[in-house]
């Protein structure tokens, strides 16, 4: 493994082009233009060209032109993130529609009831656990596949980890005649909890790890932005990992797990318990940091939980770039934060550098440019370390 | 013992009124289209709480519980995103500057924005506890963030006919012995404004223990919100709940799905009557309704006016 690997957490936006073919609207020659401008950016040429003859039909598009559309967006996305230096790549989850819903949509047991605010104007839509969950179809083979045939770069699959799933979820099945405000059903209630947290991991999560696993995926992170959104439940999202990852942490694959917007200081000491089973903790930071250059910890307020991650023989992927703004970070900030990690943590090999979030609100413009920087950021932190990367 | 209904807290947008928020987001629609969304989906909640004691316009139009006030209270700005509490949905931080003021030349305006009459029933509103507040702003203490919003409130008090405080921090968070101080204060003198109108405390996410409990029935406010979702009612039980006070009894469960019973919840309203003898009890959510879908939410509300007005 090379020191300070660079990878995306997983999403990036659906392009306009391929949002309004799929969902019958009209596309506007501003549309047309940005598909033109990637397929000429990224070098695609008869793949642009193909999509081009799909957009400028506007009408009657068939099933299948809308499977090209999305192998397309699948493959522009792999692309782009290849031409901005990522060392593992995925295809920004242009097969998926969200992350929960992705995974709820292939799974018996649930019930999608309508949408609930995240944040200002951004929904996702919920569904509750109605009878006990199984899996309908593995829900990430055929991406894996995808994009496997994309690029000879190292991939790594994000995958919607079992407490997020839950956490996110409501609970009819589990829960159901069980009781409120008093504690023998505080009580019941946790039992339902776990035991529904059991479940996703075991017979949705764990299969479809295993699944990829057996197509040859060697870097796997587990999406898990719920894990400490309740103080009293961290140790059961710890042992929701176990669950999930069991015995095929005995495998090749490199484990991953990503946090974010969380108050990371009650995972400890908790994680642990993941020690010998998860390699890299990946969480956001750069969403709390200043914008000042320097290495100094009044100016690196974003990151100072990289205090209490020392002590652990985890790898640690650090957020060096706000997925909620436009702000573009210079390079030389995305070095500082580096470099003012790698200070602490005393070892350039057990430091990943990705950005916050998934990418999924910022335009491809966008988020290209802030890839770019943060890997000439990358860039110019092993320079100033020595390391070949 | 009289039963009072009523909802709290930011309800959930329908989803038509989501996707034209959405749409409006993206330059689809305009500020017109976006406003009478937002007057159709208010007018659908308005007619969805006929029959319930209290009514409000369900905050349809925040963005979150602070945001308005950014609009309002000069060098206040907004700033990243935090989680809110124990939940899936962020609030943005507010950033107090130097010298904040409330800007009175648009406080008319923005209440008449912000607060809007229902049909019937008692009309409240709905306001973030400044412990809430301090909770996602930076730069400001409780004592600064208590003073403006106890000017704001003041503006708000002679349009409505009670005032909600949501207030998760004191119960989830904690209070110093200094913040009980500032929050008495609060607390007694917006009662003071409000005379007999009356001033509701709701607590939420998490069970407040003796001390907590001794302190909030102590708050010269009329009634306490409890989550029964997270409070059991045995803590409770340690305590001689004044009979001068009321409980809101947060029994919906705003966090889950499931359709209460209506048994169910009048036997629990029952117990906490008959144990407790409060003066009167608010039966609610137990926290804001907007982490439901609205299909959901507007479900639960049906089994809460199906309630008795007594028990």
């Amino acid at each position: 493994m090379k020191p300070l690997v660079t990878h995306e957490i997983g999403s990036l936006a659906k392009p306009n082009w391929r949002v309004k073919l799929l969902t019958g609207r009209p596309l506007t020659d501003t549309d047309i233009e940005d598909a033109k401008y990637w397929a000429t950016q990224l070098g695609l040429k008869s793949e642009g060209d193909e999509l081009l003859s799909i957009l400028h039909k506007r009408k009657e598009i068939s099933d299948q032109d809308k499977q090209r559309v999305i192998h397309i967006s699948s493959l522009f996305a792999t692309k782009l993130l290849e031409r901005a230096g990522l060392d593992l790549l995925f295809d920004g989850e242009q097969h998926r529609i969200e992350m929960y819903e992705h995974v709820i949509r292939n799974v018996e047991g649930f019930k999608f009831y309508g949408h609930v605010r995240s944040f200002d104007n951004k929904y996702y839509r919920r569904a509750a656990c109605v009878y006990r969950p199984s899996l309908k179809r593995y829900y990430h083979l055929d991406e894996f596949n995808t994009v496997k045939g994309f690029t000879s770069k190292p991939i790594k699959v994000p995958v919607t980890g079992a407490y997020t799933v839950v956490d996110w979820s409501f609970d009819e099945y589990y829960m159901k005649n069980v009781a409120i405000g008093t504690r023998t059903a505080h009580e019941a209630r946790h039992v339902a909890r776990v035991r529904f947290l059991k479940d996703v991991a075991e017979r949705i999560v764990k299969p479809n790890l295993k699944s990829l696993i057996d197509a040859g995926a060697k870097y796997i992170q587990l999406d898990e932005p719920a894990a400490t959104t309740k103080r009293d439940e961290v140790g059961n999202f710890i042992d929701t990992v176990i669950w999930t990852i069991g015995e095929l942490k005995h495998t090749d694959v490199f484990w991953s797990i990503h946090i974010c917007f969380s108050n990371y200081s009650m995972l400890f000491p908790h994680i642990e318990k993941l020690q010998g089973i998860v390699h890299e903790l990946h969480f956001e930071y750069a969403n709390r940091d200043t914008k000042q250059l320097g290495r100094h910890p009044d100016v690196r307020i974003g990151y100072d939980v990289i205090n209490q991650l020392k002590g652990y023989n985890f790898v640690v992927g650090i957020g060096t770039i706000d997925v909620h703004t436009d702000y573009v970070e210079p390079p030389e900030l995305v070095r500082d934060r580096i470099l003012y990690v790698v200070d602490i943590i005393g070892d350039p090999y057990r430091v990943f550098v990705a950005p916050d979030c998934g990418l999924r609100t910022r335009s491809w413009r966008v988020a290209y440019q802030k890839l770019r920087n943060m890997v000439e950021g990358r860039n110019l932190a092993a320079r100033e370390l020595g390391l070949t990367v | 013992m009289r039963i009072y209904k009523s909802l709290n807290g930011l309800y959930p947008r329908g989803e038509k009124l989501i996707k034209v928020t959405r749409d409006y987001d993206r330059g689809r629609v305009d500020e017109t289209q976006l406003v009478e969304a937002y007057e159709a989906d208010m007018q659908a909640l308005f007619k969805l709480q006929e029959g319930l004691d209290l009514q409000y316009d369900g905050l349809l139009n925040w963005q979150d519980l602070l945001r308005p006030f950014v609009e309002i209270w000069d060098t206040v700005r907004v700033d990243g995103l935090v989680r809110y509490y124990e939940t899936n949905t962020f609030f943005r931080v507010i950033e107090f500057g130097d010298n904040v003021r409330l800007n009175e030349s648009q406080i008319e305006p923005w209440v008449d924005k912000y607060f809007h009459k229902p049909h019937g029933g008692l009309w409240f509103a709905y306001l973030p506890a400044p412990t809430l507040v301090r909770r996602f702003a930076k730069g400001a203490t409780l004592k600064v963030i208590a003073d403006i919003m106890l000017e704001t409130t003041h503006y708000i008090i002679p349009k409505v006919d009670a005032i909600y405080f949501g207030d998760p921090s004191l119960v989830y968070d904690g209070v110093s012995a200094d913040d009980m101080q500032v929050l008495r204060k609060f607390y007694a003198m917006v009662k003071r404004e409000l005379g007999s109108k009356l001033l509701l405390l709701m607590t939420y996410f998490a069970s407040p223990d003796e001390e907590k409990l001794n302190f909030l029935v102590s708050l010269e406010v009329d009634a306490i919100g409890l989550d029964f979702v997270h409070t059991e009612y045995e803590v409770l039980k340690s305590l001689r709940w004044p009979h001068d006070k009321g409980i809101a009894a947060g029994v919906f469960d705003t966090e889950n799905s499931l359709i209460e019973s209506p048994n169910a919840v009048i036997q629990f309203v029952q117990m906490l009557a008959e144990e407790l003898n409060p003066q009167f009890i608010v039966v609610t959510g137990s926290s804001d309704w907007h982490f439901l879908p609205r299909t959901c939410a507007d479900k639960k509300v049906q089994v809460l006016k199906s309630l008795p007005k007594a028990i």
